[in-house]
């Protein structure tokens, strides 16, 4: 089930929404558990032979984590150590199945000329969220930071339907005891009004922005794709608007998700982690890393790039630990080559900027105006971060390159300049769809100036004083609402749901 | 807190009351014609009912520059490819490319054609009858055939369908569509059952009573039909035919066959227009008005179904088997200069 359909918005959260609150006046576990249902619900309207699979994998991870636990407490480190390293061997295995073993197999064929198959495998919605947020849960019971062990509780937090599919990854520690908190039961109205403040704001940016970006990303890229069987290069506008296009909508299609999520916790009183904190404002790689995808950043930090060693161990052993986690983090979002070098490309960047950083004297960085140093930064990490959404979105690393080297002008088909004037920059595109150049442009000028200018949606709150102000924002929200429900009526889902 | 709660419910309240409203209409927001989609008119009302002729779709396929013996140029009348389902049926060999692609007939069409490989002698050049001022008056400045290439190639085409099941319940159109088809609905409803109703126009759509309507149409509210708001019922003039000829003598070495399909207004409502007969007496074409009238007078259903601007697969049929038979008629490429 997707946030942006109406099944949503006006059947199910209504009625999980009141099932909840209605419940908790009797019992809280009635209420949670009710929750958790609803939760299996939701997975399930996707694919209901898949639910197996999930409650399996948290039977599975539950007993491991409460059997790490008793051997904790009789001081078995030995055993509680087998238990580990079988529990989170059988959660990569899963994981390995579903979504890498065609990827490996395919690319054994090709080295060794084979025809080995494993025939079609269907990646289970979710399962790197769901199986990356039980292996820390694993880690942190071996670890002895696991202080509550009540199973529907668990289950929320594996499957709390806001986050299920796409994230944001949570943290047992940041979860359980919300489910355990007596006043999450009770209705807070400042929540539900923030929530749906939030909740809005992300279905705005998915239908209205994500969405309207979606055909010009795909037109330009699927254009190269067929274009290069007839030999036919993209322009330098071609492809930039391509690689712009991609870079706001994979932006305000997740971020947009994000939105929704954290929204619809809030109405039911749960906090989610921030994931998101304006990463298009960063000055420097590192500093995107810590705005993009925050959670997927803080779980490779804390369960990859520290127990590898960090930067404990020299700094030629801290750039191998960066890109064999940002190799890693690649892997991650999808079983292909493409995602390999997005994440190679990513611990690239980010040695060269710990690298500059060391190199750079600081009395020297210091005689450089700081809102010189901070424009350069921003566009240069902006250009660094779009060159590497053009690997992640494009099927192969042909297509990448063709685009990268026409968006720098290596190889790039010329267009008349009186084209550039009138707008017409997509005729590649244009093949398949009717696209404008001056749309686009509207388009990109409005969404970059949210994401450079605007304050970031967690910023978002419910502005109580009077009556006036208050029909103001219901009135604000309802129009938008309105706008981005009538987006409805064809099927489109997350970009990260494949993930 | 009380704000907060006050803006919660209000807001909750009007969303869930939108959304009942918008469910109970769904259902018509979905349309298989363009114009009840133009018109947001309801479907139930204006889907035709009657069974259409299926498809073979081995007779769908597009077949290679090189291989073609017919080359059609035309618009969305010829995309589908179903009326030329009766030359192949034939045995003719047929290669069809959209104005969108081939952008102008210029003046170096026929070296153009030959390097794309075409061997063949036929070209049929379609268009229809609203269109035609506009693709043909493009053409004749353009010295250099820029075509733009068809990224997907000779793609495998979907047969159209028989017949449709108007009980299904569509529930994936827009809400706020759903609504204004309902309203539609409504003043439909209530117009169309006064005595003196003649005409209604609804976004650009007009809704028109057709003398004996239920003897040509299958839909439930048959006594009236749709047509587009647009359609004109002004005759084409003799400039039109001018440049016509001026791009048929671009076409040495090739027989032209124009064929210009009649506005569904121009058939059933304007169905007196000499245009056709004009232009048959200058250039090697196909009166396609003469024949699809026949088919009206002789109460042949849905030729034109009253929710498309585009024919019924019985329509194309008709057309096909029309433009086969010029074809015949030209076998030996017979000049402009013979028939006139």
């Amino acid at each position: 089930m997707l946030f942006n359909s109406y099944g949503f918005i006006f059947i199910f959260f209504p009625v999980v929404f009141l099932g909840f609150f209605w419940l908790a006046r009797t019992s809280h576990a009635y209420a949670s558990a009710w929750l958790a249902l609803a939760s299996l619900f939701f997975y399930s309207y996707w694919n209901p032979a898949y639910i197996g699979l999930l409650l399996g994998s948290i039977v599975f991870n539950y007993s491991f984590g409460l059997w790490i636990a008793k051997a904790g407490v009789r001081h078995d480190d030995s055993g509680k150590k087998r238990l580990l390293v079988v529990a989170i061997a059988a959660n990569l295995l899963l994981l390995g199945y579903y979504k890498y073993a065609n990827f490996f197999m395919g690319s054994i064929n090709t080295v060794a000329g084979t025809q080995f198959s494993l025939g079609e495998i269907i990646l289970p919605l979710g399962i790197s969220f769901f199986t990356f947020t039980q292996i820390a849960f694993l880690v942190d019971a071996y670890q002895g930071k696991v202080k509550e062990y009540n199973f529907v509780h668990y289950i929320l937090f594996v499957t709390y339907f806001p986050h299920l599919i796409a994230g944001p990854i949570l943290h047992h520690k940041e979860m359980m005891p919300q489910f355990a908190h007596n006043a999450t039961y009770r209705i807070d109205w400042n929540n539900v009004a923030t929530g749906l403040l939030l909740f809005t704001l992300g279905l705005c940016k998915k239908t209205l922005l994500a969405d309207a970006f979606a055909p010009y990303a795909s037109g330009v890229f699927d254009g190269v794709q067929h274009s290069l069987v007839i030999g036919i290069l993209p322009t330098v506008y071609e492809a930039w608007a391509g690689a712009l296009a991609y870079t706001m909508q994979i932006y305000f299609d997740f971020s947009g998700y994000t939105d929704m999520a954290l929204g619809i916790a809030l109405m039911f009183g749960i906090r989610l982690p921030i994931n998101f904190d304006s990463p298009y404002k960063s000055t420097s790689i590192i500093e995107f890393w810590r705005r993009w995808h925050m959670t997927l950043s803080r779980f490779l930090r804390d369960y990859l790039y520290i127990p590898l060693g960090g930067n404990r161990k020299g700094n030629v052993r801290r750039y191998l630990n960066l890109m064999a986690t940002m190799l890693l983090g690649g892997l991650w979002h999808g079983a292909g080559w493409t995602f390999v070098v997005w994440g190679a490309l990513h611990g690239v960047y980010l040695t060269v900027n710990h690298f500059w950083r060391e190199l750079l004297p600081e009395k020297f960085s210091r005689r450089i105006p700081s809102w010189l140093a901070n424009l350069s930064g921003v566009a240069l990490t902006f250009v660094a971060v779009v060159t590497a959404w053009v690997v992640f979105r494009s099927n192969d690393l042909v297509q990448a390159s063709t685009i990268i080297k026409a968006m720098f002008g290596i190889a790039a088909r010329p267009i008349p300049f009186n084209d550039v004037l009138h707008g017409q920059l997509l005729p590649a595109a244009n093949q398949l769809v009717h696209l404008s150049g001056r749309e686009l442009f509207k388009l990109l000028v409005f969404a970059l100036a949210w994401v450079w200018l605007f304050p970031n949606s967690t910023r978002l709150k419910f502005i109580s004083g009077n009556f006036i102000l208050v029909a103001a924002q219901a009135a604000a929200v309802l129009c938008f609402l309105y706008l981005a429900i009538d987006q409805f009526g064809s099927y489109s889902p997350f970009l990260y749901f494949q993930f | 807190m009380k704000h907060a709660r006050f803006f919660s419910v209000l807001v909750f309240i009007i969303a869930a009351f939108y959304g009942a409203v918008g469910f109970y209409f769904l259902p018509l927001a979905s349309y298989h014609g363009d114009l009840t989609r133009i018109g947001m008119l309801p479907e139930p009302l204006f889907g035709w009912t009657k069974p259409q002729p299926g498809i073979d779709p081995a007779l769908l396929q597009q077949s290679s520059w090189q291989d073609a013996e017919v080359l059609v140029i035309g618009d969305s009348f010829s995309e589908p490819g179903i009326w030329q389902t009766v030359l192949i049926g034939h045995g003719l060999r047929v290669r069809t490319e959209h104005w969108d692609h081939i952008r102008d007939i210029c003046e170096d069409f026929p070296n153009w054609l030959r390097a794309q490989g075409f061997k063949g002698k036929h070209v049929v050049i379609e268009a229809v009858e609203r269109d035609v001022r506009s693709y043909f008056a493009r053409a004749l400045s353009c010295k250099k055939m820029a075509i733009r290439h068809r990224l997907v190639e000779n793609q495998p085409r979907k047969p159209p369908v028989t017949a449709f099941d108007h009980d299904t319940v569509d529930l994936s159109g827009k809400m706020s569509v759903g609504i204004k088809t309902g309203i539609n609905m409504f003043w439909y409803n209530r117009l169309s059952a006064r005595q003196d109703f003649s005409i209604w126009l609804r976004e650009g759509v007009r809704v028109a009573r057709v003398q004996q309507g239920c003897d040509l149409f299958s839909h439930r509210s048959c006594r009236d039909a749709l047509f587009l708001g647009e359609d004109s019922d002004q005759d084409l003039g003799e400039d039109i035919i001018s440049n016509m000829e001026i791009i048929d003598a671009r076409l040495s070495g090739l027989t032209a066959i124009w064929v210009i399909v009649p506005n569904k207004s121009t058939a059933y409502l304007y169905p007196d227009k000499q245009f056709w007969d004009r232009l048959g007496q200058r250039l090697r074409s196909v009166n396609l008005l003469k024949t699809i009238r026949l088919a009206i007078i002789g109460k042949n259903v849905d030729v034109y179904p009253a929710n498309e601007t585009h024919l019924s697969t019985s329509g194309y049929l008709l057309m096909g088997e029309e433009i086969y038979r010029n074809i015949l008629r030209w076998q030996d490429g017979s000049t402009n200069a013979g028939i006139r």
